[in-house]
């Protein structure tokens, strides 16, 4: 870059001072973020290489925010074998182009400061691309993927700055996605206010079915609640303005606000006005009053039925709701939902389309971009197809239930039914990957082109996860004529994959090695088996506001995880866990002793931890009972038996606490129910343990957690885990699957013991065929 | 107190019931582990497994199945263990069978669409059907049962009077002769041995029928057939009508004789002479005993081991129903009569109104009715009559139908699961053997199978490569192996195969018909001793055309589909194999349906006893290699052929087993170098019934001769070596077709030249040394009997 003078520089600080400056001085605010926080953890695709790239940042824009200014401070670095005149970096939005560099290998740093066009903006996800070309050579053959021809995006100094005010709230229970939009730019918050003490479990539950519903609308962002007490203002109904004058705002922050409780609760908060409205189940929104730009949304009932309906019904409604500011809930009715089922549920044995899988007939173009083509790939068709838009990948979801079972080697079965383009190079490949993982390639290899009809691909079972699933399919298609100075064309790179391929799981049981918080992060199992949340139990154990968001901030991630709310679940100070899974959350200082006994880490005083000394390798222990042990043991007769990975822990006691600024999660198995399980949420004190929730539930630290026990602080790379030291089993199988389970893990057992069966079968016939022959052929029995 | 007392004084002195209440306890113990076992070998069967436990599986059980048959080899079959091993094995083969079907009843059947849901679902039927066949035929050869011989007493007063039946209806008056008097060396007391032959070629209704040549000639039949029994002192009986055909005749004569048995033998069927003696015994054993049964042994290959040449050189088609399934039903109380070489109680043929007539197969419905009745029956496992089998391939698909269509009528009209009276082992063995006659609904479709997916793309069979190595192959190892090993030692493996692939093409019809119309069928007799004067292709070839066609094209469509489905490698690979096969059957039917030359009625059976040739009064001592009751083959060195030739040969002295030897006036027929030696073909001039009488001893009088060579035949070999010797055999004689069939098509074209092929001579003419008939012409198929000339 070419340094200022001294003046310019003077002249820049001072604009940027008042920049800076006048959204305060007008009311408007202000966020700026790093490019690589709107790129999902891509930032792999900065780097842009070859003739000719581009890579995409989507600019989320909720829609009620009005933005004044939008900026991007954009840093890059480009190759310096660059032609200068012939290489440059166009910045579009939303595809316009609205800035273009030269890029210049004398100058291989730069920086820009761009103001996007407002009028391009639109509310929603908006496309800002950078695109390059790269040459290093004119009027010679080039080749296009040339490792020199780079250009660096830096996106962690490459900022977004977006200056905007609120919109007026619309006060429609129609437009609620605009209260609870996922295009917010920070961490979303959710805060729900109460009356005050004495709350009890009724209250809980309706805190946790709102912040539930919150969660579930904002799909995938991180959610943590927040819970303020109701306080009255002094003002007189009658006399005051506003649509709730008795209400005070002063302890309710600057925010969207969830108010949740019986009428006769709300009522000398809200007023008798808003009372006499509260006929059945309620929910309204409205404007804050003292900031119309602030919605208030009111979930109330004459009593705790009609309370939990209204809340109930906030979360499940998933289209658009009456377009009017309340509406009066009747009646609910909830239906059973399938057992360890999630979004797009696969269940075992049952083959799905992708078409039910919510994937239609895709027409895919090939990533590779080579640079000359007549056209580019799928061009001509994007404006022609009929079928749906053309992409680059087809991902198809799929929800796999937890702890699936069906022996080591069982596999799913995918049917493709697809048709590729003619002409292509035999190299071209059609790629399968599941969850990240390549399984398999089917070759793209008939010079005149294929129909592949129920084209089986079998994928093993192990590589499918709890809950979520992705199989992508990618197919690297390249043209026959590939040579840097022909013309090339890529119209015919097309493959399209039909609504009617499939996917099978196999019929399998359900097995799970318990603890597992890595199945509780993909699937929420074991406490989501319900996912109405019939087998689980919470346990709040405390009563400070804190600590009661930071339940429901873990009950909103859980709803995320199978988009469900959880009404049926039992929440309350004390539960009755009985034949359910329990989750309790509270502070150190209040924990349930026998829970804390019962954790694989006595977290209080005296404390004490088990240290993992060493990682071996030893004899498996058998899972299930003495059938299994008397089958382990006569494998080992015939072969070593595969063995487990166990931790040697030496265990250390401790006088005081010892988590202080660290949040922990453990999950155990119930001292009370064996076979069921508890997970553990707590912190030092109410506050840090509000704190670690908000934290667990952003998915750096969520994806990562594992094992039996985890603990994190503020910073992700402090999240350590442990394994567990005792483990057991649940399952869910028929006596087949059981049996299969036995089998699969000791195969000569199996045949040693159809052996010995058809041992026992042959004495027991012989014996029967020589009673025959003495009774029917005596002589010949006394001749032997 | 007094009351307890009283039982328990019952509880311990009453033995008796202690002993019963113990044999119950036991049962109950031994069905609850019966129970046990099958429950957990069924587990086992239905359990789905990883494919790595299923392959681990699999080969456990198939080594399993090799080494046990390897240690039962080494034992006698009479042991204990022998006989574990023997179940073992059943066992194991039955699981992975069971194993297969259940995953080919629950994954693999289309659902596609309607034409390939039919397709596939016959497939399976098919499949059941072969299964159940397996399985039942386990069932029945599990342990079978080897009966010794039963001395008779002393006292030949006690022994019962036997009446020999010889049913004939157009059998020449030679044939006839021969086994009459084989029958006349029967070693029983003349007083309570009674001949009688049967004539329905002469009967009144056959002599007044109104075509005056064919009743000239039952006339002249009766008369000569009368002479006949006349001179040998046997009894002739005729009757009006010909009604119910051979179980007409056989029951027309019943009312004429008295004796205590009867022994059935067909026209062909010469007894050896200790045929009584090694069965009568089992009578007076067993007052319950209705039947006799003895292998039927065949001194002549059938047409398909004459055409491919393997009569000497593999155990006959027949002999694994007469080796070991007679004996595996003897054990169950099932083995039944097999219409000749049978010795029946009179008084429960009387019971039963004698022979049946409802269906073809007289035989099998005769011993359903006496076995209902609760009669025994036995099989003695030892050959002792000698008799033909058709000598061209019309001739045996004539015989192969009347079994067939008998049985299916069996099956339709004595069904025995609903039989009254039979035991349920009788009916499981009685099942098995009337269902085996389906087969060529099976094979057909087997047959066809294939060409539904590579001609028409029908998915008849949902699976690939992977799972058929996993699942199917297993199943047809432990079928291949358990059928070597139950049955190698009498029919070697795919042998089977041929045979019922080979017939189904013509007996599917009949089959139908017959289901059509269970009643309908009539007995068509078997004809014997037919000759052909050269070789010819058989005039029922075209549906093998028709098919070798179709599966050419399949096999065509095949490749086709290979290149353009490349998703589809794994069925067409798999029907491809599967259409080679049938391809490679097909093929063999080419070679088996070329009919060879066939001159001599009599047939040579191996013979090798000291000789001595006089000639030009010299004695020349020599040995005889085979003899037939037409002739004898003798072995010379050189310069014994030289004396001979130059003094013609008169005389030949053969001794015979029992020392007793035989002089027979001979001329010299043919000469034909072997080795280091000369092999000279004598016919036997025969004067008078005395000599020919002789002769029939020498041949036919010793059952020891036909289990030796029994023995020599019935060898075993392994599975692979059988499977190269029948794949060799099946693509070795296809030439020798074309060699006949492409010069007939050319002929077609050209009649000049067709002229001159039917005059050219045999192809492999033996070196003719003297006159005789060999050089003369004989009709292209004569079903008559060649008449034997003496030379001067």
């Amino acid at each position: 870059m070419r340094r200022l003078s001294l003046p310019a520089r003077l002249t820049g600080w001072l604009i940027l001072l008042v920049m800076t400056l006048s959204p305060v001085l007008a009311g408007a605010m202000t966020l700026e973020q790093p490019l690589t926080q709107f790129m999902g953890g891509r930032d792999e695709l900065s780097r842009l290489r070859g003739a000719e790239t581009f890579f995409e940042v989507s600019v989320p824009l909720p829609a009620r925010w009005q933005a004044r200014e939008l900026t991007l401070n954009l840093v890059y670095r480009n190759s310096i074998s660059l032609l200068r005149d012939h290489s440059q970096l166009r910045v579009e939005l939303n595809g316009l182009v609205i800035a273009q560099f030269a890029l210049d290998p004398n100058r291989p740093e730069g920086r820009a400061t761009i103001r996007l066009p407002l009028d391009l903006l639109q509310p929603g996800y908006n496309a800002l691309r950078f695109a390059v070309a790269q040459h290093t050579v004119i009027g010679l053959c080039e080749d296009p993927t040339a490792p020199e021809l780079w250009t660096h995006i830096d996106t962690q100094q490459s900022t977004l700055r977006l200056e905007y005010e609120r919109l007026p709230v619309a006060a429609r229970l129609s437009q609620l996605e605009e209260i609870f939009d996922r295009r917010y730019w920070q961490d979303a918050t959710v805060h729900i206010a109460m009356a005050p003490e004495p709350l009890d479990g009724d209250q809980l539950r309706w805190g946790a079915l709102a912040a539930q519903a919150a969660a579930l609308r904002l799909e995938y962002v991180p959610t943590s609640v927040q819970l303020s007490q109701l306080r009255r203002a002094p003002d007189d109904e009658e006399t005051a303005t506003g649509r709730f004058p008795l209400l005070d705002y002063a302890n309710l922050g600057s925010s969207d606000l969830i108010l949740v409780g019986a009428r006769d609760r709300l009522a000398p908060f809200l007023g008798a006005r808003w009372a006499s409205d509260v006929t059945e189940g309620y929910l309204a929104v409205f404007p804050r009053d003292d900031d119309p730009s602030l919605a208030l949304l009111v979930i109330s009932g004459r009593d705790e039925a009609e309370v939990t309906r209204a809340a109930t019904v906030l979360s499940l409604i998933n289209i658009p709701f009456p377009d009017a500011s309340r509406v009066l809930v009747s009646d609910l009715t909830i239906p059973p939902a399938p057992p360890d089922s999630g979004p797009r549920h696969l269940p075992p044995g049952i083959s799905a389309s992708f078409a039910q899988l919510g994937v239609e007939t895709t027409t895919l173009l090939s990533p590779l971009q080579p640079a000359h083509f007549m056209s580019r790939a799928g061009a001509a068709l994007l404006e022609l197809t009929q079928v749906n838009a053309a992409r680059k990948s087809l991902v198809v979801e799929f929800w796999a239930p937890a702890g699936l079972y069906a022996g080591d080697d069982a596999h799913a079965t995918l049917r493709l039914h697809l048709g590729y383009g003619a002409g292509l190079r035999p190299d071209s490949v059609l790629n399968l990957l599941v969850n990240g993982v390549f399984v398999r390639g089917i070759a793209l290899d008939d010079p005149k082109g294929a129909t592949f009809v129920d084209y089986e691909v079998r994928i093993p079972l192990s590589l499918l996860q709890a809950g979520r699933n992705q199989l992508a399919l990618i197919a690297m298609m390249a043209p026959s004529e590939t040579d840097f100075c022909t013309l090339r064309q890529g119209e015919n790179l097309l493959l399209t994959v039909y609504r009617d391929s499939s996917l099978r799981l196999p019929f399998a049981g359900q097995f799970a090695r318990l603890p597992d918080l890595r199945l509780l992060g993909r699937s929420g199992f074991p406490f989501l088996r319900d996912p109405w949340g019939g087998e689980l139990a919470v346990r709040v154990m405390g009563k400070a506001p804190e600590t009661i968001a930071a339940a429901w901030t873990l009950l909103g991630r859980l709803a995320q995880i199978t988009t469900m709310p959880l009404p049926e679940a039992l929440i309350g100070f004390t539960v009755d866990a009985r034949d359910r899974e329990l989750i309790a959350v509270g502070p150190l200082g209040e924990l349930d002793p026998e829970l804390a006994q019962a954790a694989p880490a006595m977290l209080t005083d005296p404390a004490w931890v088990n240290y993992v000394m060493l990682r071996a390798i030893t004899d498996p222990e058998p899972i299930d009972g003495w059938l299994e042990r008397w089958l382990a043991r006569v494998e080992g007769w015939f072969e070593p038996r595969s063995g487990q990975v166990q931790t040697v822990t030496a265990r250390a006691r401790f006088h005081g606490e010892l988590l202080d600024r660290y949040g922990a999660l453990l999950a155990f198995e119930s001292p009370a129910q064996p076979g069921r399980s508890v997970l553990l949420l707590t912190a030092r004190e109410p506050a840090l343990l509000l704190h670690r929730a908000s934290q667990l539930v952003q998915p750096d630290y969520w994806y990562n957690m594992q094992g039996a026990l985890t603990l994190w602080d503020e910073r992700k790379e402090s999240l350590r885990w442990q394994e567990p030291e005792t483990r057991y089993t649940v399952g869910r199988g028929s006596i087949d699957h059981r049996l299969t389970h036995y089998f699969d893990h000791y195969p000569w057992a199996l045949l040693a013991t159809a052996l010995a069966l058809f041992v026992g079968l042959a004495l027991l016939l012989l014996w029967m065929l020589r009673r025959f022959k003495r009774r029917h052929h005596p002589e010949i029995d006394r001749e032997g | 107190m007094y009351a307890l007392a009283e039982r328990l004084k019952v509880r311990i002195f009453d033995k008796n019931k202690k002993t019963a209440i113990m044999q119950k306890t036991n049962n109950h113990l031994l069905d609850g582990l019966g129970l046990v076992f099958v429950a957990g070998i069924a587990t086992l069967a239905i359990l789905p497994l990883a494919h790595a436990t299923q392959i681990q599986m699999v080969l456990g059980v198939i080594a399993a199945m090799l080494l046990l048959r390897m240690i039962a080899r080494r034992l006698s079959p009479l042991e204990a263990f022998a006989q574990l091993v023997r179940i073992l094995i059943i066992l194991l083969a039955v699981f992975l069978s069971i194993r297969y079907l259940i995953w080919r009843t629950f994954h693999t059947l289309p659902t596609e669409d309607p034409l390939s849901f039919v397709a596939g679902a016959l497939l399976y039927l098919a499949e059941i059907y072969a299964l159940a066949i397996m399985l039942i035929g386990a069932f029945v050869t599990i342990n079978p049962l080897r009966r010794s011989i039963v001395p008779l007493p002393e006292d030949t007063a006690k022994w019962p009077s036997v009446d020999v039946l010889i049913p004939t209806y157009n059998e020449s008056e030679e044939l006839l002769e021969v086994t009459l008097l084989g029958a006349l060396h029967i070693d029983y007391p003349l007083d309570k041995l009674n001949i009688y032959l049967l004539d329905d070629g002469g009967t009144l209704a056959k002599r007044e029928q109104a075509d005056p040549a064919q009743a000239n000639a039952a006339h002249l039949r009766h008369r000569r057939l009368q002479a006949l029994c006349q001179k040998l002192g046997v009894h002739y009986l005729t009757r009006e009508k010909n009604e119910s055909a051979k179980a007409g005749n056989i029951n027309s004569a019943l009312p004429r004789i008295h004796g205590d048995l009867v022994l059935i033998l067909d026209a062909d069927h010469v007894p050896t002479a200790d045929f009584l003696r090694n069965t009568v015994g089992w009578f007076d054993r067993d007052p319950r005993l209705f039947l006799v049964q003895t292998p039927h042994f065949f001194i002549n290959p059938d047409p398909i081991e004459k055409n491919l040449r393997t009569y000497e050189h593999m155990p006959s088609e027949q002999e694994m129903f007469y080796n070991n399934i007679q004996r595996g039903l003897d054990f169950w109380n099932s083995s039944f009569f097999c219409g000749s070489a049978a010795l029946l109680r009179r008084r429960c043929l009387d019971e039963v109104g004698g022979v049946q007539g409802v269906t073809v197969t007289e035989d099998a419905e005769t011993a359903v009715a006496l076995h209902a009745r609760g009669y025994h029956s036995a099989y003695i496992w030892k050959p002792m009559m000698a008799g033909l089998q058709p000598e061209n391939f019309v001739s045996l698909v004539k015989q192969r139908v009347r079994w067939a269509q008998g049985m299916t009528q069996l099956l339709m009209l004595r069904n025995p699961l609903r039989h009254p009276g039979l035991s349920w082992y009788q009916r499981l063995s009685y099942l098995n053997c009337m269902l085996f006659w389906l087969f060529p609904f099976a094979r057909i479709i087997f047959l066809l199978a294939p060409l539904a997916y590579l001609l028409l793309g029908l998915s008849i069979y949902n699976a690939n490569l992977y799972q058929v190595m996993l699942y199917t192959l297993p199943h047809l190892v432990g079928g291949l192996i358990i059928t070597d090993y139950l049955y190698g030692n009498a029919r070697w493996i795919f042998v089977s195969e041929f045979y019922e692939l080979l017939l189904s093409l013509f007996m599917i019809k009949p089959l139908i018909q017959v289901m059509r119309s269970p009643r309908s069928p009539s007995f068509h007799v078997t004809a014997k001793g037919e000759v052909a004067d050269q070789d010819h292709i058989s005039p029922l070839i075209r549906p093998v055309y028709w098919m070798l066609a179709l599966v050419l094209c399949g096999i065509a469509a095949g490749i086709w589909r290979y290149d353009a489905l490349p998703q589809d490698r794994d069925i067409i690979l798999i029907t491809l194999a599967w259409a080679c096969f049938n391809l490679c059957m097909l093929l063999g039917a080419l070679g088996a349906l070329v009919e060879r030359q066939q001159r001599r009625v009599a047939p040579r059976i191996p013979f090798e006893h000291a000789a001595t040739l006089y000639a030009g009064g010299k004695a020349i001592a020599c040995a005889t290699s085979d003899l037939s009751v037409g002739g004898v083959g003798v072995l010379l060195d050189q310069q014994q052929t030289e004396q001979l030739l130059a003094n013609r040969p008169e005389r030949i002295a053969i001794q015979g087993l029992q020392g007793r030897a035989a002089l027979l006036e001979v001329q010299l027929q043919t000469l034909r170098p072997m080795g280091k030696q000369v092999r000279m073909g004598f016919r036997l001039i025969v004067d008078d019934v005395a000599e020919k009488a002789e002769i029939v001893r020498l041949v036919h009088g010793d059952s020891e001769r036909w289990r030796v060579m029994l023995r020599r035949r019935n060898r075993r070999i392994s599975i692979m070596k059988a499977l190269w010797f029948i794949l060799g055999l099946m693509l070795r004689y296809v030439l020798k077709h074309f060699q006949i069939l492409l010069p007939a098509l050319f002929a077609r074209r050209q009649p000049q030249l067709r002229s001159t092929l039917a005059a050219a001579p045999a192809t492999d003419q033996q070196i003719l040394l003297a006159t005789g008939e060999a050089g003369e012409p004989i009709a292209r198929r004569r079903f008559e009997v060649a008449k034997h000339h003496k030379t001067p």
